[in-house]
């Protein structure tokens, strides 16, 4: 008996709902606006090597929502905009794509990339934000408009920036072991611009910003592997005078080099061979 | 009772099936899609930027509050490019770049990449650093106004204003530059030369009342606050105004008008015979001019010597800061002249110890460098000190051996301090120059005899 109250009962709803169809009004055209935005030569390669082959977008034109908005900044120039999208693809996604394998960019990575030509100033605070990741899906680089293509170290800040960032969005698909944190705990500091990076390093962070914080620290220490070659960062190491401190360094960078290798069958050190040779050929 | 709850949602289906049959045929309000009508609206706008072959001249105020405005000239394109020249510096080179007419909180012009009009919002500008002059790169469209398009900023909505008009030029290439270029040379008439006095007066003649303003106008910001002395129910008063100047090809507008006696003023022309730029509205007039004497002098003075005002000094290594007047810069090329007669020295500086001594004198010590080892020394002299009538009074009574030594090459230094009618003294706030931003105070003293000297600098303590 109850099941067929319940039949009846879906049969009513059933002859209800098409009787509310008249099917006088046939599905039309779509009122979303779809027409293709103008897309100039610029446009149209970063389609190609960016969108096309790793579905990521480079943002450049300025909309005022893509940063904070109660900071003063400006969109890049369009000449600005090529040199550093081929920085980051023959010095960043290139090597990743080299040694983790075809498929590791296109799965691990932010999926925008926003450019601003200017400084962005901290307010109350003598410093500038180089670059900003969010939740691991898009990356924000800033004054692209001042990096100077003739000088490596210029060329270098931004690939710092990407290979921090990027370490950040590997941290957040695999966690950083605990244990990190407790290296050398006791100099993190939320006032690490105070320190210069020599000071740092002293102390053992690879570099003052590597001293805010423990995640932070990890990603330093990723960037600054990524951007130096290994003569180049032993040589950093090897020149710090406080021996405790260069051996904390040291056993953070085996504890880098493990979880590349473990959680991403990633060596270290032959990607920073390869990110080392393509950011010296950057060089103009 | 519970029959009735258990069937009760088979009342309220049959009520929701019944009410959603309801055929909803009501009129519909637009003919056209909501996407239709964006692209419209926007089509609107886009329509009017390319309807002018020549371009636009625009003026745009970023906040007038705090900054002046500049001039620019645009010509938008078809294909989503604009070019421009503006009169913001003299880098007047027309650069294209990207646009779009988009909706964001309403129809938007939005200038997506670098050109001109995003100097404004550049937060390395020198002594504007971390804001610059606090502009955008979007702007609002507001619609027409007196035959303008007039667009404003949603972060300063009631400070910013950008007003496009037709250039009506024939060659948009060549003339645009011109313009910038006249209008960038206009920003240098209202600047005191090295013989014109700093004394920048604003001066209202309405019938046979005449009010003169103390200008208080800042180069850097290319904005002005304007204080005069107006009688309110008996009393005499300082009142305050406050607008940013932008400058054109014959004279300068400010934004927001001067309302001032029943009129308002806004556009002035300048006038190369008098060096003043002048505004005629109604009958009445508003003249920017210089004057030999400050229109309102303050009594920041009676501070002198007290806590906060005893050790004052002036090097050229703290930064430039244009409250220092070009005739006092070219003073210190002539003091400079005067000591290669002595030798490699040059001028660095001065000291005022302004808290009176036993014998009631105070001490300026000159500092001169040597320039082959870089050390310097200082050239002592001592003054007796007065202040009446809102100046400093200062006569020089003795010097040490080093002030003997460099006493010649120092006359015209001298000569300002000792100024005969008096020292001009005005507190102006924290110090800044190019180099450098301090919390201590800031002073100026202008020399009464010759008004074209005025030196910057900050209090010690």
């Amino acid at each position: 008996m109850k099941k067929n109250v319940i039949s009846t009962l879906t049969l009513a709803v059933l002859l209800l709902l098409m009787s509310c169809n008249t099917g006088e009004e046939p599905v039309g055209e779509s009122q979303i606006d779809t027409n293709p935005p103008i897309l100039n030569n610029l446009d149209i390669w970063l389609r190609n090597n960016f969108v096309q082959p790793y579905n990521i977008e480079v943002l450049y034109k300025w909309d005022i929502n893509d940063t904070d908005v109660d900071r003063f900044l400006h969109p890049p120039y369009e000449a600005s905009v090529q040199p550093v999208a081929e920085a980051l693809q023959k010095a960043w996604i290139e090597p990743y794509t080299q040694v983790g394998g075809e498929d590791f960019i296109k799965k691990i990575a932010p999926r925008q990339f926003t450019f601003a030509g200017s400084f962005n100033y901290n307010p109350n605070s003598p410093t500038i934000t180089l670059g900003v990741a969010e939740a691991g899906t898009k990356i924000t680089l800033f004054n692209i408009d001042y990096l100077d293509f003739t000088n490596i170290n210029s060329i270098k800040q931004p690939l710092k920036t990407v290979h921090h960032e990027y370490g950040h969005i590997l941290n957040q698909n695999v966690p950083i072991s605990t244990d990190y944190g407790l290296v050398n705990p006791e100099n993190y500091t939320a006032q690490w611009f105070n320190r210069t990076d020599e000071q740092a390093r002293e102390l053992g962070y690879i570099t003052a910003y590597g001293s805010s914080q423990e995640s932070e620290d990890f990603v330093e220490m990723v960037s600054e592997m990524l951007t130096n070659s290994k003569e180049e960062f032993d040589a950093m190491v090897e020149s710090i005078q406080n021996e405790e401190a260069k051996a904390f360094i040291r056993e953070k960078e085996a504890m880098v080099a493990e979880y590349y290798k473990t959680h991403f069958d990633i060596d270290i050190y032959e990607l920073q061979a390869i990110t080392a040779v393509a950011t010296q050929e950057l060089v103009n | 009772m519970k029959k009735i709850y258990k069937h009760s949602w088979l009342i309220c289906l049959t009520l929701f099936l019944t009410v959603s049959c309801n055929k909803d045929d009501g009129d519909e309000l637009f003919s056209e899609s909501p996407a239709d009508r964006i692209a419209e609206q926007n089509g609107e706008l886009l329509n009017l930027l390319l309807s002018e072959n020549q371009g636009y001249k625009a003026v745009y105020f970023s906040k007038n509050d705090e900054f002046g405005g500049f001039t620019y000239y645009m010509n938008f394109n078809a294909d989503g490019t604009v070019r421009m020249t503006s009169d913001f510096d003299d880098e007047t080179e027309i650069q294209s770049s990207s646009y779009e007419v988009r909706t964001g909180t309403t129809t938007e012009l939005v200038f997506t990449t670098r050109n001109h009009i995003q100097k404004v919002s550049d937060p390395d500008h020198p002594g504007l650093i971390g804001t610059g002059f606090k502009g955008t790169s979007v702007f609002q469209f507001f619609g027409y106004e007196n035959g303008a398009l007039i667009f404003r900023d949603v972060r300063n909505k009631d400070t910013a204003l950008l007003t496009l008009v037709p250039t009506n030029f024939s060659d948009f290439e060549s003339e645009s530059i011109a313009s910038a270029e006249a209008s960038l040379h206009q920003r240098q008439n209202i600047l005191p030369t090295i013989s014109s006095s700093v004394f920048q007066i604003l001066k209202i003649e309405n019938g046979n009342e005449v009010s003169n303003f103390n200008l208080n106008y800042d180069p850097l910001r290319l904005h002005a606050t304007p204080s005069v002395i107006v009688e309110e129910n008996g009393v005499n008063a300082v009142k305050e105004f406050n607008f940013g100047v932008a400058f054109t090809e014959d004279g300068l507008v400010i934004s927001p008008a001067l309302e001032f006696g029943g009129e308002a003023y806004q556009v002035f022309t300048y006038n190369e015979a008098t060096n003043s730029f002048i505004a005629n509205v109604n009958g009445t007039t508003a003249t920017i001019l210089f004057d030999s004497a400050p229109a309102i002098i303050k009594e920041d003075v009676n501070a002198i010597g007290t806590p906060g005002h005893q050790v004052f000094g002036s090097y050229l290594s703290f930064g430039y800061n244009p409250l220092t007047s070009p005739g006092f810069l070219a003073m210190i090329d002539t003091v400079n002249e005067n000591l290669q007669q002595l030798g490699d020295w040059s001028y660095s500086g001065f000291e005022y110890y302004a808290t009176p001594d036993a014998d009631g004198e105070v001490a300026i010590f000159i500092g001169i460098t040597d320039m082959n080892t870089g050390d310097t020394y200082y050239g002592g002299y001592w003054f007796a000190q007065a202040i009446e009538n809102n100046k400093l009074y200062l006569s020089l009574r003795a010097y040490n051996g080093n002030g003997e030594y460099f006493f010649d090459a120092l006359i015209p230094m001298l000569l300002f301090f000792n100024s005969q009618e008096g020292l001009y003294f005005t507190d102006e706030g924290s110090f800044s120059s190019d180099l450098f931003s301090y919390s201590n105070l800031s002073s100026t003293f202008t020399s009464a005899d010759q008004p074209n000297l005025r030196v910057y600098g900050l209090w010690f303590n």
